[in-house]
């Protein structure tokens, strides 16, 4: 659960959230800590006690990879109250490396000291705090059940200054207990405030190696865009010269024809004339369904629920359509989702032998969903031409496109592609 | 005249198939690719064969490497590449071996279907039919600066332009809007500056058209 999702509810709800998710951030640092700190010594005192031989540098490489897996809890483990865990990124080793390149590889990673010095810092720093915060957690939640405490048979009860011997200080200690509650609350929070100051800095990736993966995916995507542009600039060339090119110049054949006749042999001159018209009636239906593939007009006027709809209702296959779209997505959403849905429309009535299909729509947390389900024969692939091109496509937006195709299993696109502006 | 005719689209196939029966012509073959092209010249050994560029397998260049196949393979066949656009480079290939019977024309002009079959009869020849458009753009390659061509006045080049397209005599003057004499003249000039003897008239007339597109 994210901070901010009681949005819709009173904001005392959210404030005892916040105070709930806290404690509970601390009761598991509570047991995190002493792991960390027991991993923490025995990682050093037996990595130290060995360094001399060989066997000091593999024990050395297993507690690396033992404080990565501590940190990678502690990450999890920060999504209490973060509401998503901390970003983890390493290095990437070389696969089918041997175990000391390892060594070295993992060594000169930040990220590895940065295991090493939470592990450390989190067994003091983690379980005083988690000590403190219970504590006073458990003194407040004491002073408020003192009346019950008063009503049940305890031989004597005492705050240290003073005996609860009546019920009027019982309930007056449990008045006390109910207003300490926000104190309390406040200041759990400043220590969990505390121990991610801490942590944060240490278990994140720095901003540069974020920046630069990120780098990395661009230019990957983008590479994948320019091909894709590429291969349908590429396609449109070829069915305008297959398709209504080669339609006109058949047309201006067939009128040249007619023209050579109209005085020898008018009967086929007409015939031919007739041809010609309808040559150039298929003409101009070839370029308007080229221009539809290109940016279909009612895409831009209607929106993407209105252009699937239309492509719905031109396919031989039973499509049926849930939308739920309460905004309309940025053009170039709206674009690739619609080049999603006609591909695996084409897909389905080409090669699946389906039946029906099911067009799901929905824009859910700032993503564009799409999914389109056949009940066809499955076994599509993946690295296809056409759905590598759709990948691409989708993948230039941040978005994401995934095939599940088993023999047999019918074929569903799904696409999620951030939609905001 | 025996015709071959390789083009993958059956519409325009057909239609040209068509168009030069009407015309007195026998197609022997027709085909839809590079190979099946050459394999046909071997078989039927016609006097011109009919090519697309862009064919099977691969929908690019396959129609000009097949030409220039046949024309190594079976020297004296004449090739009338049709296309749906221009593309300098291939003319030019086809031009490398300096032999006439070549032509290059854009598929719109088969519309004018009488200088179509023109075109065909003439390439079958030996002659050449090169499209106004591929004309234009080998005379924008680059040329050598100190070529024969540049001696030719620009009324000569008008002339040898004209007569690249296959133009006659006639409508080279026509075109011109001057007499049949003044383009006889011209074309004599033409002819003796680039070093062309009093043999074979149109065999002349080739060399001369060839000299020019090549620069």
């Amino acid at each position: 659960m994210a901070p901010g999702d009681g949005g819709r509810t009173m904001p005392a709800m959210t404030v005892l959230k916040s105070w709930g998710r806290d404690l509970a951030f601390h009761c598991v640092g509570l047991v995190t800590s002493i792991v960390g700190f027991t991993l923490w010594v025995t990682g050093v005192s037996v990595t130290l006690s060995l360094a001399i031989t060989v066997v000091g540098l593999l024990a050395a490489l297993v507690f690396f990879w033992l404080f990565r897996w501590f940190a990678r809890i502690e990450r999890r483990r920060a999504a209490l109250v973060l509401g998503e865990p901390i970003a983890e990124r390493y290095r990437r080793g070389q696969p089918g490396a041997g175990w000391f390149a390892r060594l070295r590889a993992a060594a000169a990673d930040p990220a590895t000291w940065k295991d090493f010095a939470w592990t450390g810092i989190c067994g003091v720093l983690g379980f005083t705090l988690a000590v403190i915060v219970l504590s006073l957690w458990s003194s407040v939640l004491y002073l408020i059940s003192l009346p019950i405490w008063y009503w049940a048979p305890a031989p004597s009860m005492s705050l240290g200054f003073t005996d609860i011997d009546t019920l009027g200080k019982a309930l007056a200690c449990a008045g006390v207990g109910l207003l300490l509650v926000p104190v309390c609350g406040l200041i759990v929070r400043g220590l969990t405030r505390l121990e991610l100051a801490a942590m944060v800095p240490l278990l994140r990736p720095p901003r540069g190696e974020e920046l630069a993966e990120r780098v990395d995916v661009l230019t990957t995507t983008r590479a994948g865009a320019v091909d894709a542009q590429a291969a349908e600039l590429q396609r449109i060339e070829r069915d305008l010269h297959d398709g209504a090119q080669a339609r006109l110049v058949a047309l201006a054949m067939s009128l040249g024809m007619a023209e050579d006749k109209l005085d020898s042999d008018p009967a086929q001159a007409r015939e031919l004339l007739a041809e010609a018209r309808g040559e150039a009636r298929t003409a101009l239906t070839e370029l308007r369904d080229l221009a539809r593939g290109i940016h279909p007009p009612i895409l831009a006027d209607r929106g993407l629920e209105a252009a699937i709809t239309s492509i719905a209702a031109r396919s031989p296959l039973a499509v049926s359509i849930e939308a739920d779209l309460p905004s309309r997505p940025p053009a170039a959403v709206e674009g690739a989702a619609y080049f999603v849905v006609t591909e695996a429309l084409a897909n389905a009535t080409k090669h699946s032998g389906a039946h029906a299909v099911l067009v799901r729509l929905a824009l859910r947390d700032g993503l564009l969903v799409v999914e389109v389900a056949d009940d066809g024969s499955g076994g599509a692939d993946a690295q296809g031409s056409g759905l590598v091109g759709l990948r691409r496509r989708v993948e230039a937006l941040d978005g994401t496109l995934s095939v599940v195709s088993p023999p047999g299993g019918g074929t569903t696109l799904h696409a999620e592609i951030p939609s905001r502006r | 005249m025996r015709v071959v005719i390789a083009e993958d689209l059956a519409l325009l196939r057909d239609g040209m198939i068509r168009l030069l029966r009407d015309h007195g012509h026998e197609v022997v073959a027709a085909v839809e690719d590079g190979d099946a092209l050459v394999r046909a010249v071997a078989g039927h050994k016609p006097d011109i064969c009919v090519v697309d560029v862009r064919m099977p397998p691969t929908f690019t260049d396959e129609g000009v490497k097949a030409a220039v196949a046949v024309r190594e393979r079976f020297p004296g066949t004449a090739v009338l590449i049709v296309s749906q656009y221009v593309e300098d480079t291939y003319a030019a290939e086809l031009l490398a071996d300096g032999k006439g019977g070549v032509g290059y024309l854009l598929k719109d002009r088969i519309a004018d279907v009488r200088e179509f079959v023109d075109a065909v009869e003439r390439v079958a020849g030996g002659g050449t039919a090169m499209d106004p458009e591929v004309v234009a753009q080998l005379l924008t390659r680059h040329r050598r600066d100190d070529g024969p061509l540049d001696e030719l006045t620009p009324r000569e080049r008008e002339v040898l332009e004209l007569m690249a397209e296959g133009r006659s005599n006639a409508a080279i003057a026509g075109a011109l809007v001057v007499t049949d004499g003044a383009v006889e003249k011209h074309i004599s000039s033409i002819f003796g500056k680039l070093g062309l003897t009093v043999s074979d008239t149109d065999h002349r007339r080739v060399l001369a058209v060839l000299t020019y597109l090549q620069g």
